[in-house]
């Protein structure tokens, strides 16, 4: 059965009342119209009870009529759309959204955590750093878990989001951030002046508290100007008008994030679209025009649902056409609240009293009350009801005590400007005394305000500092001044006192009603010394949870400087930092999820590892083959100790186009490798190649890699894979930062060019079938170490290095990559008859450790050439980047470990990367760790697990036993230390 | 990001008459990096001027002559695209820079997608972090920049919203990826 929205207006109000729109809460079915909020709906439909509060799960209803919201959080939607903690006041009403109350069991009307207020005296202000301190081990295993039970609000969907998120970059000359009244006037002003702007606006509706409030512009409704401005400005090519837009955040030079929610108003996006999206907007010049958030009384039992603020009540009436309460009692000491008692007794509200603590001689001039109401000098003592308010009691100023039988309480203790983004940057809001409230402090460099956020609260104020601010930056954004009439408004006293402390109750006077923090949590915090309104902050957590103390750090202040004794004006706010309001992670992660978290590179050959079976394995941001199974073979290993066989007898085919390629050209690039490189590049002849060595500032190995001298001043020097961006990098930074005087220039043609190794006592007889005949590749022409450029028998231009990896006779070859793909068929149809195969990246790392070949394992950041048994490639015929601090005692000393061989022993023996050595009869103890295993490998060619590691006193022990500890995986082998290359220790069979 | 299935033409996203975005790949009759020597780029500006009748680009900025697309990619640097059949360009090139200039051949380093359409500067926004507007922006501007973490060139053709990126080939896949979700919202017309 549907709820009658009794409570709704027969008449007026922004709403659609021709659409009706069917939602439910907490189960029960309800309807509402287009342009309702589900805070509004439920309200209209009689509902006042909306959550449970954080700590001590006290009944909460609505607060505000806005993202400030403290209390009316609620999760939306089910499955895997369920999203917790949102605003029920922002919350735009759709046809089938499913709301549900959260933080309470059983149900909302009936909670039993409820029983927590009962322990308030344990649970006060960082009860968690005190109370449950004995016995410590109860911590970790009771008092901790079960805390962070109890603790947090909604519950996550925990399935994957199924919808998509978005960011976007947007430019423009003036951003305004705001579209109320002062926004409106500063984007037409900018707009005219022929500036690009961009309007963002929180709100699903243009007009901020135009929206809310009943006003005249120009002798019309307001809202019709409204209408027209924002005709204007979405007319204009040079302006983009971005609703449901919040800004979040500001940043150095002109930044600001701003998250749209595109989507969040459907019950799923359309095909195609996005639910948010995050902007990030260069702007040359700001206008903040975001209001201002009215504050609420602390008093006691504040939070009672029917106590809500007073602009809220009147945003009901005026623009939801909803009645909040039958009899109502106006509370506060601000203008504000008087005008929002003559809106609401037009909407048919009972005003039972306005309570005004200042006297009458401190309020506005000209303030009226509606006919008929009773004005009391005095302050609210406490909200009376158990359930909901059912009246309250005044502390008379003249000493006297009075309740009054009410429904609701509208509270007004003045306008605060929404300044929050303005301190972003580390400006602390100023005490205004004449305005009575915080204005910003220094503003960000590029950032001006207008209208309430600079405390201009009356329209006329807002008009004209709007199209002040808006004109002003269009000429500092490089376009015109163009100054227009405005039309006359008649604005409404809006005098307010600063706030003041409740005097003080039994019952608690709730300060932030989102973290349950009371007056007397900040007078404790008092007394344990965390006077400083940021110590207090951070030890009762006032102002800390999701809406940032938007609607209690300023009452806070306010007890804190009644406790300490300081004058108020001395109180230092608190700033705030981004995002301003609750962002969902996906919005931060965009579209980089899954698969596509980060870009995915393919080599020009990899449709052709894919046409031959291929499993693939990610390599950094490569996708790169591991192996090549073939039918029979259900595991990696048989087809890797194939692969590896096939190289060692016949010929394999790799693609290592992954590895970094630099071409390097000028007269001074020998000079310049000379520096780079540790080992010295003088006798290298042209169509010779080299192993390098490169060593960081720091003198520890940077990368290895070889370099081959294709012309008298032309070199190209490959790096490792891994490596490929880094040694670019630095060899960027050593030429334009150190040496800008030499004369070379060299590019990365990793892109260019694709390489494949041909490796294999036949690789010789397999490369004579595709190059150019003319090309002599006899041993004595072309013998290890060689580097040429040449032609393919097609005339394909190619390079040829004959250099190994594997330790077999091997060659690579570079051709264009446009070419990569027909070049390896064409040499796998050749080798037919050869028994070639291709091998992946699991067979090239066991070739290399049979080998002894250093690679990204040993390479790892924290070896030293001498770890790695280069320490006579380290040149001392020449300086070069890292030769002095490679000399540093640490890094020379002779106890460091060394790389060595391992071999494991028995049957059962197996090796692991990361294991560590230790002698045999040693104990396993830290102080007894010798070393680790870098890289292991079952070697099909010595029938037995091996590995490269770093053993302390390195070949020294070579014979001795040493035990392989893995105590992640609880394993222990032994092994035999031998040296590390395994495999044709005399290099013959690469000179083959 | 959804996964595409083909790389052929095809309509992807949201269906409509026009589609908002047309991507298509261009075939660049060779590519090649100019790199100037130390304090030779005045020595190379009069060989280019005189061999091409062009005044190498300023940064930022690309010029074209005769078939031949110079495009200032850093401060020694330009990057050379041939836009017709020129055979022998690239070893002409060569010996039109001499030693003032390094000629090293990028060809098949990258792959080149225009992008058009009415919607061409909205798909690419959710991506590319700098301003294309028409006034910031201008005909034959052209940066270097990271789009969706790959770091690509783009040109601006002409002023009816048509840019040309140059994205490396190995990640060309990826970022394709990224410019079809971009792309999808306002109707994408694809031969990539």
């Amino acid at each position: 059965m549907n709820a009658s929205p009794t409570w709704r207006l027969a008449e007026g109000g922004r709403i659609d009342r021709g659409t009706d729109l069917r939602f439910s809460f907490d189960g029960r079915a309800y309807r509402g119209h287009a342009g309702d909020t589900l805070a509004s709906a439920l309200l209209a439909s009689g509902v006042r009870l909306f959550g449970r509060s954080f700590k001590y799960h006290r009944r909460r209803g609505v607060l505000s009529a806005g993202p400030e919201e403290p209390n009316a959080l609620v999760e939306l939607r089910g499955g895997a759309r369920r999203e917790p903690n949102t605003a029920a006041t922002t919350v735009e009403l759709f046809d089938g959204l499913e709301a549900r109350s959260q933080n309470r069991w059983p149900s909302l009307s009936f909670d039993l955590r409820a029983a927590n207020q009962w322990f308030s005296g344990l649970l006060g202000a960082g009860f968690y750093y005190k109370t449950f301190m004995w016995p410590a081990a109860f911590w970790e295993k009771l008092y901790e878990p079960a805390i962070r039970r109890a603790a947090g609000l909604g519950r996550a969907a925990g399935l994957a989001d199924p919808d998509h998120y978005e960011k976007a970059y947007a430019f423009c000359d003036v951003l305004v951030i705001g579209a109320g009244p002062a926004g409106l006037a500063a984007a037409l002003a900018a707009a005219r002046g022929g500036a690009r702007v961009w309007l963002v606006e929180a709100d699903f509706l243009a007009g901020g508290r135009l929206l809310a409030e009943q006003h005249r512009l120009g002798g019309r409704p307001a809202l019709e100007w409204v209408a027209d401005a924002l005709a204007e400005l979405e007319a204009s090519p040079n302006v983009r008008v971005k609703l449901r837009t919040t800004a979040l955040g500001v940043y150095d030079g002109g930044v600001y994030a701003a998250l749209e929610r595109v989507a969040d108003h459907l019950p799923q996006p359309a095909p195609f679209q996005p639910r948010q999206r995050l902007w990030r907007i260069v702007a040359r010049r700001c206008v903040l025009a975001s209001g201002a958030i009215e504050q609420p009384l602390a008093f006691a039992d504040n939070d009672r649902p029917g106590v809500m603020l007073a602009g809220a009540a009147r945003a009901y009436a005026n623009r939801y056409a909803v009645r909040v309460a039958r009899r109502l009692v106006i509370a506060g000491h601000a203008d504000a609240g008087w005008a929002a008692a003559r809106d609401l007794r037009a909407a048919g509200v009972e005003i039972a009293a306005i309570v005004d603590a200042r006297p009458p001689d401190a309020r506005g001039k000209g303030l009226r009350a509606p006919e008929g109401v009773e004005v009391i000098n005095g302050r609210p003592l406490r909200a009376c009801g158990r359930r909901e308010v059912r009246g309250i009691e005044i502390a008379l100023a003249d000493g006297g005590l009075r309740r009054i039988d009410c429904d609701g309480i509208a509270t007004s203790a003045g306008w605060m400007p929404a300044l929050q983004l303005a301190t972003h940057l580390g400006a602390r809001p100023r005490w205004d005394g004449a305005a009575q409230c915080f204005l910003p402090g220094d503003w960000p460099a590029g950032m001006s305000g207008a209208g309430a956020v600079c405390g201009a609260f009356g329209l006329g104020a807002a008009l004209a500092s709007g199209a002040n601010a808006g004109a002003e930056a269009a000429v500092a954004s490089g376009r015109r001044r163009v100054d227009c009439a405005w039309p006359r408004s008649e604005d409404e006293p809006a005098a307010q006192a600063g706030p003041m402390r409740a005097p003080a109750m039994r019952a608690r006077s709730f300060v932030d009603l989102q973290n349950d923090v009371t007056d007397r949590d900040l007078e404790l915090a008092v007394r344990e010394g965390f006077e400083s309104s940021e110590h207090a902050k951070r030890y009762t957590t006032l102002g800390m949870a999701t809406d940032q103390g938007k609607t209690s750090a300023v009452n806070g202040l306010a007890v804190l400087s009644a406790v300490t004794g300081r004058p108020f004006a001395a109180t230092v706010s608190t700033t705030f930092r981004p995002p301003c309001v609750p962002v969902a992670l996906g919005a931060l992660a965009g579209a980089h999820r899954g698969t596509h978290f980060r870009p995915r590179r393919l080599t020009a050959a990899h449709g052709w590892a894919e046409a031959m079976g291929a499993v693939f394995i990610e390599s950094g941001p490569w996708l790169r083959a591991q192996y090549f199974p073939r039918p029979g073979e259900t595991d990696w290993l048989p087809a890797v100790c194939r692969e590896v066989d096939t190289v060692r007898n016949a010929v394999g085919l790799c693609d290592v186009s992954t590895l970094g390629k630099i071409d390097l050209q000028g007269p001074d690039a020998l000079e310049f490798l000379e520096r780079v490189y540790a080992n010295g590049w003088r006798t290298l002849a042209v169509g010779r190649a080299r192993y390098g060595l490169m060593l960081r500032e720091d003198g520890f190995v940077l990368d290895d890699g070889t370099v081959s001298r294709l012309g008298a001043r032309h070199y190209l020097l490959t790096t490792t894979t891994a490596n490929a961006a880094s040694v670019y990098r630095h060899l960027q930074y050593c030429h334009q930062v150190l040496w800008p005087g030499l004369d070379l220039r060299f590019a990365a043609v990793d892109e260019h060019w694709s390489q494949f190794a041909i490796a294999g006592p036949r690789s010789r007889a397999l490369l004579r079938a595709v190059v150019d005949p003319r090309v002599d590749l006899a041993n004595s022409s072309f013998p290890y170490l060689a580097a040429a450029e040449i032609a393919l028998a097609d005339g394909t231009p190619a390079r040829l290095f004959r250099i190994s990896f594997s330790g077999e006779l091997a060659y690579e070859l570079a051709v264009p990559s446009g070419a990569a793909r027909s070049v390896v068929e064409r040499l796998m149809q050749a080798g037919q008859p050869l028994g070639v195969a291709p091998y992946g990246l699991e067979a090239l790392g066991v070739l290399r450790i049979e080998k002894g070949h250093v690679a990204g394992a040993e390479i790892n950041g924290q070896t030293t050439a001498g770890d790695l048994g280069l320490e006579r490639m380290l040149s001392t015929r020449k300086d070069y980047v890292g030769a002095v601090l490679a000399r540093r005692s640490g890094l020379a000393d002779p106890s460091r470990p060394r790389l060595v061989g391992l071999r494991a022993l028995g049957r059962e023996g197996r090796l692991r990367g990361g294991a560590h050595l230790f002698a045999a009869g040693a104990p396993l103890e830290a102080a007894h760790d010798q070393g680790y295993v870098s890289s292991a490998a079952y070697s099909p060619t010595l029938r037995s697990w091996i590995g490269l590691g770093f053993l302390k006193g390195g070949r020294a022990r070579i014979g001795e036993r040493v035990r392989v500890c893995d105590p992640l995986r609880g394993e222990e082998h032994p092994a035999e230390v031998v040296d590390p290359v395994f495999v044709d220790p005399h290099g013959e069979r690469v000179h083959a | 990001m959804p996964e595409r299935e083909s790389r052929g033409p095809q309509r992807i996203g949201a269906p409509g008459a026009e589609a908002g975005v047309r991507i298509r790949e261009w075939i660049a009759h060779g590519v090649v990096d100019l790199l100037a020597g130390h304090e030779r780029i005045a020595a190379l500006r009069g060989a280019i001027g005189a061999a091409y009748r062009i005044d190498l680009p300023p940064p930022g900025r690309a010029a074209g002559a005769d078939g031949l697309q110079f495009l200032r990619t850093g401060a020694q640097r330009w990057q050379v695209r041939a836009t017709r059949d020129r055979p022998g360009w690239i070893a002409a090139l060569r010996g039109v820079a001499g030693d003032a200039a390094s000629v090293i051949d990028q060809s098949c380093a990258a792959r080149h997608f225009d992008v058009d359409g009415p919607r061409s500067r909205d798909a690419l926004a959710k991506g590319l972090p700098i301003d294309l507007h028409p006034l910031a922006f201008k005909v034959d501007d052209c940066a270097s920049t990271m789009v969706a973490h790959v770091t690509v060139s783009v040109h601006r053709l002409d002023d009816g919203n048509t840019f040309r990126f140059g994205v490396p080939r190995s990640y060309a896949g990826s970022w394709l990826d990224w410019l079809y979700a971009s792309a999808a919202e306002f109707g994408c017309e694809a031969t990539a």
